[in-house]
């Protein structure tokens, strides 16, 4: 039954959006439901595959291979390990629950999900994709619906924002693509795991320009300062469930590329750039927060918090020299961090998001100085935020306290003053969101919305998943700790001792 | 006979001939030019068979230019007459309409 | 497991439970779920009770290793964070202290929360925070410590801000979590920096792993810890918090911001104490005894009947810290737990006040007066007898009048100060910090009681409408007013009475396994405190008595006029009364050009960053576009591809002369160039 899981994963929802095409496109209810059910059967496999994933193994399981062109040694070629796998779970997680947050997408609705389902291949497909020119193809494919989805269905500057993503995001790629193509006249291959075995033969050189090349692509994408400019805007302009989808697991997308591809492939670039990712993580932390901190707009708020909180990320990616430096219990707390920190940002942004989308349909707009006094009014919603707000200032009992902490930890020994500067993340962290908590619901209420809706069942359903799973992993973090760590050891070997380890299956 | 007496009186003719077409404005004098030609070719042919070995094939020639040129003066005709139509005269100067 | 533990466990969980029920169903239990709240809390205070007799019955001082569990909550293989519960005897009697203190206050505050449309949301937050405030007390982490120190500060956070549709309750509340973060920040860089040298968060293998840490990185260290504290202790210059904290309900400010919120900083330096260098513990005593100092000083003029307590809190706060950098780690903790007997006393009889004033006012139909301004109550003691006495207790233990539990405690620091300066006559001015903020302390207290409690009543008609409240507001009063007798703390083993030498002094000793200096230091220090000791308390007895003298002259007898003394030190009262202008400075030296360096680094973000350079790119490709078509459509498509269209037809024209039309002319050129070509033919 699990052989072919991972294909059925990613390509469930291109059935779906077949099964959509064909619904007549007047009947709202029965496209979303179709939608809902897609969905709902992507999460149900992918739960199955987390129950029968081997957390004692660093490798890849459940791999296919096919070869598709030959010509060019390209190869269908899936696979999950201890990274992919959390990536893998929150995908389908936040595609299925943002479904619901789309319920008040009233526009071309058919559109709409059939735009959806795709995005939601596409994005899957680059996170078991373990050929490159695959994962190119999936990284490509996840852009077009995604420019669409901001375009037609966002605010009012959609053109704007969603060419710019476009534009952006393309230009990264093709960077990228070029990366791709020297990797492979140096092969001869696209699989990650014979490219991981020719290590030995990439000059230093080579693999510093390769991994600066690689990495513009994902900056752009994490979005790593300066590359970030792009993201406030397309969040402000996307609607809702798409600022979820692109804040909870498109940024991941940039980062789980460094993991996957620079990371084991590139292990002298690596190492060579590692303190340069530091000193990008406490850019993105400080610069992230005090953007945050100027905000007006309870949305761009939110996405300059992604600024920040990617920040974490990539500090504690760059411990990954831990181990050359006879810190292995840092370099692990590092990498395990990030990527829990992944995991974390992607439902506690998903969170947020979805509640700015729920008062933005009431009031219409988002200035958080048009508030005031709302928690008297709406005391559910205040308080959802407030558990929402908590969890991003990284509140312990939240997920992403332990994460953030871990990537601190990790990060401390080799960059001892950059991780106390960035610790300051943490405080404007909590300044940034206790103002504008401040700002919207406590003080004298203000009489415009004395007839604003308290938050609906209906919305307070799909918000309880995440506050479970960030709860959850926030008093009790080993079992996401336990599916990563074997993985993230053997990515920390690689970097560190690449010649020794020899990875083909 | 002399050869090159044959081909002197050829060459003659010959530029006589050419010497009309290219001057005589008048068509029927064109033809007669050609004519002149025409025959100075046909004394060439003569003049060769003679002089050499016995050879038929150019007086054969010469009758066949002959019967051609009877032809030949037979269109020319037409065509001047045609051109008299359209043009109220046979002058080839007149006849210019294919000039750039 | 042994049975502490299990007991540790209940304790530290069952008020979760109560929270969590209250949060969810508070509203639909009977009574707003007070009594499920109350109840847990109980269940947690007897078991404290038990905790803490077994102690005094065993008198022991455990081993380390005896006292702790430990479990791997994060477990990478090399990387462990540890958590796990410490029940020495310093816990257990910080057990007692929170869970006697929490249970008074949900008594009280069923009374004084009664008619608030929250009611039992504000239950279910005091479950929340007694949760956290176990967890800091019984945890064996350093890990553990900062997770239930956030916790704590959140619970705060939510308290002081219950009140929320007040814009100042609010600020005060975003005010207290922000300026503890920042103590917080450097709590954890503490906790990397010592634990990347020592390898694991527990307490007890840091105590061993610091031995041989480079002695600067350990300072650094030890000094990054005590920030934390200073934080959550409220030490210039992170106090700021704690005045604007009294936003809260009152039974709040007894119960987090007097009698254990704010000491678990203290709490936190007695856990780093062994690893403390003799610099670290210098800097904290002059921390410590600066704050006591400013702070009484503060204290002198205020008119807000909680905020001069806020300020006495804050400056005995000051006492403890300085106490344990000076290395009387006992008279700490004893301080700490006198402290908040008599504190979390005198901030319910405040709040006592208050409720009665507040229901005097509202009677008269008054809702401009503040019903917590001092000049607005007097003669209060024939109306309120039980809160007068009870208050009175309290107050005279502050001041630290012989017989009483401040008495005890405050001499043991006052000792211990002037033992380190004896030891290094450099720093005297520790004790002169200390003896200067008792005589103060003194003072303002006593001032308090004759404002309130004595003259006369400032308005006839609401002192006539002011009543002595129901017994649920005066038993806790009653009790923890009692606890401020000496003679709970004079006794040692076997009940024995023994006034200098208590259980306590037996009980929580210094710990001995120190670094190397330090040790060294302690053990001269221990010879010096001998000395000093009866010194000390004949110096504290004669300054409170003069103190309370003063403030007797000043503010019942009238004799010196309060009005007068301010206007002869305008300028010395001018900073006591605005606090020294540090919230002042703050706001403009530091948050105002923050939040404009915020707003500019937006503006660049915005307008210059992405309008200029990213869309700036943007641009120039579309200029490079522009440049590109012009170049195709004038230099490629009309100068190259139409130029030879025109050339051709340049050359055509040219050529078409040549077509006469006349055929004889044609003939004649072909004759031309037959003989061309021949004569060509010849030449080759």
């Amino acid at each position: 039954m699990f052989e072919h899981i991972l294909t059925w994963l990613v390509f469930i929802p291109i059935l779906g959006m077949g099964a959509v095409m064909i619904l007549p496109s007047k009947k709202h209810d029965w496209i979303r439901w179709t939608s809902v059910f897609v969905t709902a059967i992507q999460l149900i496999l992918a739960i199955a595959l987390l129950m029968n994933f081997d957390r004692s193994e660093g490798a890849y399981q459940f791999m296919e291979k096919y070869e598709w062109i030959k010509a060019f040694n390209i190869s269908y070629f899936v696979g999950v390990d201890g990274l992919s796998m959390p990536m893998v779970i929150l995908t389908p997680l936040l595609m299925f629950l943002s479904i619901f947050a789309s319920w008040s997408i009233k526009k071309k609705v058919k559109g709409y999900f059939m735009m959806f389902l795709l995005l939601n291949t596409g994005m899957m497909g680059v996170f078991v994709s373990l050929d490159f020119f695959l994962f190119y193809i999936f990284w490509e494919v996840m852009l077009l619906p995604m420019y669409f989805l901001i375009g037609i269905w966002g605010g009012p500057k959609r053109e704007y924002a969603a060419i710019k993503f476009f534009l952006y995001t393309l230009a990264g790629s093709v960077v990228m693509l070029l990366a791709m193509i020297a990797l492979y006249f140096k092969t001869g291959t696209f699989s990650f795991l014979e490219m991981q075995a020719e290590v030995a033969n990439f000059t230093r050189g080579f693999q510093i320009i390769v991994f600066l090349a690689l990495f513009f692509g994902f900056a752009i994408k994490v979005p790593i300062f300066p590359f970030h400019t792009w993201l406030p805007l397309a969040h402000v302009e996307a609607p809702t469930a798409i600022s979820v989808i692109l804040a909870g697991v498109l940024l991941k997308m940039g980062t789980y590329g460094i993991l996957r591809i620079s990371y084991p492939i590139l292990p002298e670039g690596t190492v060579w750039f590692a303190p340069m990712l530091a000193v990008l993580g406490l850019i993105n932390v400080i610069y992230g927060a005090m953007c945050a901190l100027a905000q007006t707009d309870l949305k761009k708020l939110v996405a300059y918090s992604s600024v920040n909180h990617m920040g974490y990320v990539l500090l504690g990616m760059a411990a990954v020299v831990g181990l050359q430096q006879a810190s292995p219990e840092a370099a692990q707390a590092g990498m395990n961090g990030a990527l829990f920190q992944m995991f974390n940002h992607g439902t506690i942004t998903a969170m947020l998001f979805m509640l700015v989308g729920i008062i933005y349909e009431r009031a219409h707009h988002r200035d958080i100085d048009g508030f005031g006094g709302l928690a008297s009014k709406m005391p559910i919603y205040a308080g959802i935020m407030a558990v929402a707000f908590f969890a991003g200032l990284g509140l312990p009992g939240f997920s992403g306290f332990i994460s953030e902490a871990m990537c601190f930890i990790g990060a401390f020994p080799m960059y001892t003053g950059i991780v106390i500067v960035s610790t300051l993340g943490i405080l404007f962290n909590a300044g940034y969101f206790l103002w504008a908590y401040q700002r919207i619901f406590l003080g004298k209420f203000n009489e415009k919305y004395n007839d604003i809706a308290e938050i609906k069942t209906f919305e307070i359903a799909y918000l309880v998943p995440l506050i479970v799973v960030t709860i959850f992993l926030g008093v009790y973090p080993q079992p996401m700790l336990d599916l990563m760590k074997n993985t993230m050891d053997s990515i920390i070997e690689m970097v560190n001792n690449p010649v020794t380890l020899s990875w083909l299956p | 006979m002399n050869l090159q007496l044959m081909l002197i009186v050829s060459a003659a003719l010959f530029s006589l001939g050419l010497f009309a077409v290219i001057t005589r404005r008048n068509a029927i004098g064109v033809l007669m030019g050609v004519e002149l030609i025409l025959n100075s070719a046909n004394i060439n042919f003569i003049a060769f068979s003679r002089s050499g070995i016995w050879n038929v094939t150019g007086d054969i020639f010469a009758l066949f230019v002959i019967v051609i040129a009877a032809a030949e003066a037979a269109v020319a005709l037409a065509i001047v007459l045609n051109l008299y139509y359209n043009f109220k005269a046979i002058n080839v100067d007149e006849a210019s309409e294919l000039g750039g | 497991m042994e049975s502490q533990f299990i007991l540790a466990i209940i304790i530290l969980f069952i008020p979760l439970v109560s929270f969590v029920g209250n949060i969810f169903f508070g509203k639909r239990l009977s009574r707003g779920g007070d009594w499920f709240s109350i109840s847990t809390v109980g269940i947690g205070l007897l078991l404290s009770v038990i905790l803490f007799f077994q102690m005094i019955f065993d008198y022991t001082v455990p081993e380390m290793a005896d006292a702790q569990i430990l479990f791997n909550w994060v477990n990478l293989g090399a990387f462990k964070i540890e958590l796990g519960l410490l029940v020495d005897n310093q816990a257990r009697i910080m057990l007692l202290i929170v869970s006697l203190v929490s249970f008074l206050v949900h008594i009280y505050s069923t009374e004084y929360m009664k008619d608030d449309p929250r009611y039992s949301r504000y239950f279910a937050f005091l479950s929340l925070f007694t949760f956290s405030m176990y967890g800091i007390v019984i945890s064996a982490s350093l890990f553990m410590i900062y997770i239930f120190w956030e916790l704590v500060g959140l619970s705060s956070y939510l308290l002081i801000g219950f009140w929320f549709e007040k814009k100042s309750a609010a600020d005060a509340g975003k005010k207290a979590f922000i300026t503890n973060r920042i103590g917080d920040i450097g709590m954890f860089a503490g906790i990397m920096l010592i634990t990347s040298h020592v390898g694991s968060f527990a307490f007890s293998e840091i105590y061993t792993g610091v031995a041989d840490m480079n002695t600067t990185i350990l300072t650094i260290g030890g000094i990054l810890l005590f920030l934390g504290a200073v934080g959550k202790s409220a030490q210039f210059p992170l106090h700021v918090w704690l005045p604007d904290a009294m936003e809260g309900p009152t039974p709040v400010s007894a119960l987090i911001h007097a009698a254990t919120m704010v000491a678990a900083g203290v709490y936190l330096v007695l856990r780093i104490f062994p690893i403390l260098t003799p610099e670290a513990a210098m800097v904290i005593a002059y921390t410590g005894g600066f704050t006591a100092f400013g702070a009484a000083i503060i204290a002198l003029t205020q008119n807000d009947i909680k905020r001069v307590l806020a300020y006495s809190t804050v400056s005995q706060l000051g006492y403890m810290v300085m106490a344990i950098g000076v290395g009387s780690y006992t008279a700490g903790l004893f301080h700490l737990m006198t402290h908040a007997w008599f504190k979390a006393c005198l901030f319910l009889g405040s709040g006592s006040v208050i409720h009665a004033m507040h229901h005097a006012l509202h009677k008269v139909g008054d809702h401009e007066t503040d019903p917590q301004d001092m000049r607005n109550m007097g003669g209060l003691k024939s109306k309120m007898p039980k809160t007068f006495w009870t208050f009175l207790i309290a107050t005279v233990a502050i001041a630290g009048v012989p017989l009483t539990s401040g008495f005890m405690s405050k001499d043991a620091i006052l000792g211990g100060t002037l033992a380190y300066a004896m030891q290094n006559p450099a720093h005297l001015l520790l004790p002169v910090f200390g003896f200067g903020a008792a005589l103060m302390t003194a003072f303002y207290m006593f001032r308090q009681v004759f404002m309130t409690f004595y003259g006369k009543p400032a308005n006839e008609e609401v002192h006539q409408n002011v009543h002595e409240n129901p017994s649920t507001m005066t038993i806790p009063l009653i009790v923890l007013s009692s606890m401020s007798i000496f003679v709970f703390y004079a006794f040692g083993k076997g009940f024995h009475f023994n006034f200098a030498h208590g259980w306590f002094q037996d009980l929580v000793p210094v710990p001995h396994n120190l670094t190397q200096s330090m040790t060294g230091f302690l053990h001269h220090l221990e010879h010096s405190i001998h000395v000093a000791h009866y010194p000390a308390m004949a110096i504290s007895v004669v300054i409170a008595g003069f103190g309370i003298f003063l403030a007797w002259l000043v503010y019942f007898k009238k004799k010196i006029s309060a009005e007068n003394m301010a206007t002869k030190m305008a300028l010395g009262y001018k900073l006591s009364f605005n606090k020294f202008f540090i919230d002042e400075i703050y706001q403009k030296r530091i948050i105002d050009p923050f939040l404009w360096l915020c707003r500019k680094i937006y503006w660049f973000d915005y307008n210059i960053l992405d309008q200029k350079v990213i869309d700036g790119f943007g641009r120039l490709s579309i200029l490079g576009s522009k440049v590109a078509k012009t170049f195709d459509d004038v230099v490629i498509d009309n100068w190259i591809v139409d130029g030879f269209g025109r050339a051709t037809l340049l050359i055509g024209r040219k050529l078409r002369r040549l077509q006469t039309g006349k055929l004889q002319q044609y003939l004649a050129m072909a004759i031309v160039g037959v003989v061309i070509l021949a004569f060509l033919e010849k030449l080759m």
